[in-house]
């Protein structure tokens, strides 16, 4: 018998779900957030969910639910951006295009100033993303951070300033290229990391 | 400058807009339990994926893991390409005596002596000048230090009855084709170490350092000394063959020799068990060990004991 139909299957996802009410939004955001767009967000805490689902036999403390649920959350997010390097290789047909960034001298609606993020954050390394993401958009503190990512306060705030600098670079570039999207991309220099899915 | 603060504005406007941006249209947890029950559904009803979708998917998620993967199999299929090399089966030492007048029973009985002191398996007696001789003795040691010894030790002893004598070592080879592996087995390790001034530790792992450059890693060494005896034993796994020396002196130089491996085990096209076991006996009799050897089919099991001669420098 598999663990998702066992008879304590419906009870386990209640009790899923009872847990993640609190956190609900801002997880769905945080996803929403690491992601170059709202689908792929939205398929990241489902996956995250479906994999909470199943390991939740394995949370020992209900108190600390919110970092077990994004220790979770931000593995599912490594694992896809990992799996973007293959589909660099072979692009898949079925991958949304990406969102166009936003010119300036062009209206700027805030849908492409949030893309124009995305990209920006999509060329960090993955650590760095998390920690700008969770810090500066979703507003978490440090500490919380730190808790959230399974990391020192210290590590926490080396990945923000490496991460700031680059996007500042990155920002920088975009500025100097008189904003032309296809000149920053060209200008940015090659990173190690790999954006995600 | 400006490019600087500019930056920075659009940096902080931009944030501020993907916090706004992702909040349009977020699910509500309604719809999360109704999405995780669908995929639950869709899970309970999917066919796992056998061992070649699991890899897949493993190799998918772990690129870096896929690249040792992959570096792995392209060594061992490096390994495996045959190829062709220099095999050597022998040494061959090539004696120059001055007149063989000089010799007590003539050219005849310095060949025989050659013979037999070099463990020579065939000799050639030549007249190169009037008063010079040349014998030409092939050995089936592999090893050219341990011919060299060998040629060394007789040449001393010819120089003891006043025969002046030099002799030169050359390895005789052949081209064979096989693997890279079979190659790299073929070559004779031999363990130098000098043991004085040393701990028993220290030499023991100076013999491990000497295996891993001859291509036997993991091996088990142990080296211990009790008063003037010692002891040194290896045990190692060398392409699937147990590999065990042992070797046990007292007193004797300070330096601890030992060849491994280089021993030519191959059976020739129509040669029995006996005939291939005459043939590794041979080669460890040069080598001046006193061998047993068992042979059956594939199955060949190799003990050799070497008598040291405590008085030895």
């Amino acid at each position: 018998m598999t663990r998702e139909t066992d008879r304590d299957g419906g009870g386990r996802e209640r009790r899923l779900l009872a847990l993640l009410g609190p956190i609900h939004d801002r997880a769905r955001l945080t996803a929403r957030r690491l992601c170059r767009s709202d689908a792929d967000g939205d398929d990241l805490f489902q996956e995250a969910a479906l994999r909470a689902l199943l390991r939740l036999q394995d949370l020992r403390d209900e108190l600390r639910f919110r970092p077990w649920f994004y220790a979770v959350l931000l593995s599912v997010h490594r694992e896809r951006s990992r799996r973007s390097f293959w589909r660099r290789l072979v692009p898949l047909a079925d991958s949304p295009p990406e969102a166009a960034p936003a010119r300036p001298g062009a209206h700027e609606d805030a849908r492409g100033q949030a893309a124009r993020l995305s990209q920006a954050l999509a060329e960090l390394p993955v650590e760095q993303r998390e920690a700008i993401v969770l810090f500066e958009v979703d507003g978490y503190s440090l500490e919380e951070v730190a808790e959230l990512t399974g990391s020192s306060v210290p590590a926490v705030k080396s990945r923000l300033a490496r991460g700031r600098s680059r996007l500042r670079d990155h920002y920088q570039k975009f500025e100097a290229a008189d904003g032309d999207p296809a000149l920053v991309s060209a200008n940015t220099p090659a990173k190690k990391e790999l954006g995600h899915g | 400058m400006d490019d600087s603060r500019s930056a920075e504005r659009r940096l902080t406007s931009d944030l501020e807009a993907l916090r706004h941006q992702t909040r349009q249209g977020l699910p509500d947890p309604t719809r999360t339990a109704r999405e995780l029950r669908a995929a639950l559904s869709n899970r309970a009803s999917a066919r796992p994926g056998g061992m070649l979708m699991t890899l897949l998917r493993t190799v998918r998620s772990r690129p870096r893991f896929a690249t040792a993967l992959f570096g792995c199999a392209l060594t061992t299929g490096i390994l495996l390409i045959p190829i062709s090399y220099e095999r050597t089966v022998g040494q061959t030492v090539t004696l120059h005596v001055a007149g063989d007048g000089q010799v007590a029973g003539g050219a005849g009985q310095l060949a025989r002596r050659a013979r037999k002191e070099l463990h020579a398996q065939s000799i050639q007696l030549r007249q190169t000048q009037p008063s010079e001789l040349t014998l030409v003795a092939a050995l089936p040691v592999r090893s050219s230090a341990q011919a060299e010894a060998l040629a060394h030790a007789f040449v001393e002893k010819l120089r003891s009855e006043h025969v002046t004598a030099t002799a030169e070592v050359a390895a005789r080879t052949v081209r064979t084709s096989g693997r890279v592996y079979a190659m790299a087995l073929d070559k004779l390790i031999s363990i130098r170490v000098e043991t004085a001034g040393k701990s028993d530790a220290e030499v023991a792992s100076e013999i491990r350092n000497q295996l891993e450059s001859g291509g036997v890693h993991g091996a088990d060494v142990t080296f211990e000394r009790h008063g003037d005896e010692a002891q040194m034993q290896i045990q190692a796994d060398v392409d699937g063959r147990q590999m065990q020396v042992m070797r046990k002196t007292r007193g004797g130089p300070s330096e601890l020799q030992v060849d491994i491996g280089g021993i030519d085990d191959t059976r020739d096209p129509g040669m029995t068990d006996d005939q291939l076991r005459d043939k590794i006996i041979r080669q460890l009799t040069a080598r001046g060990l006193d061998p047993t050897v068992t042979v059956s089919g594939d199955h060949i099991e190799i003990r050799a004991h070497k008598h040291m001669d405590p008085t030895a420098k």
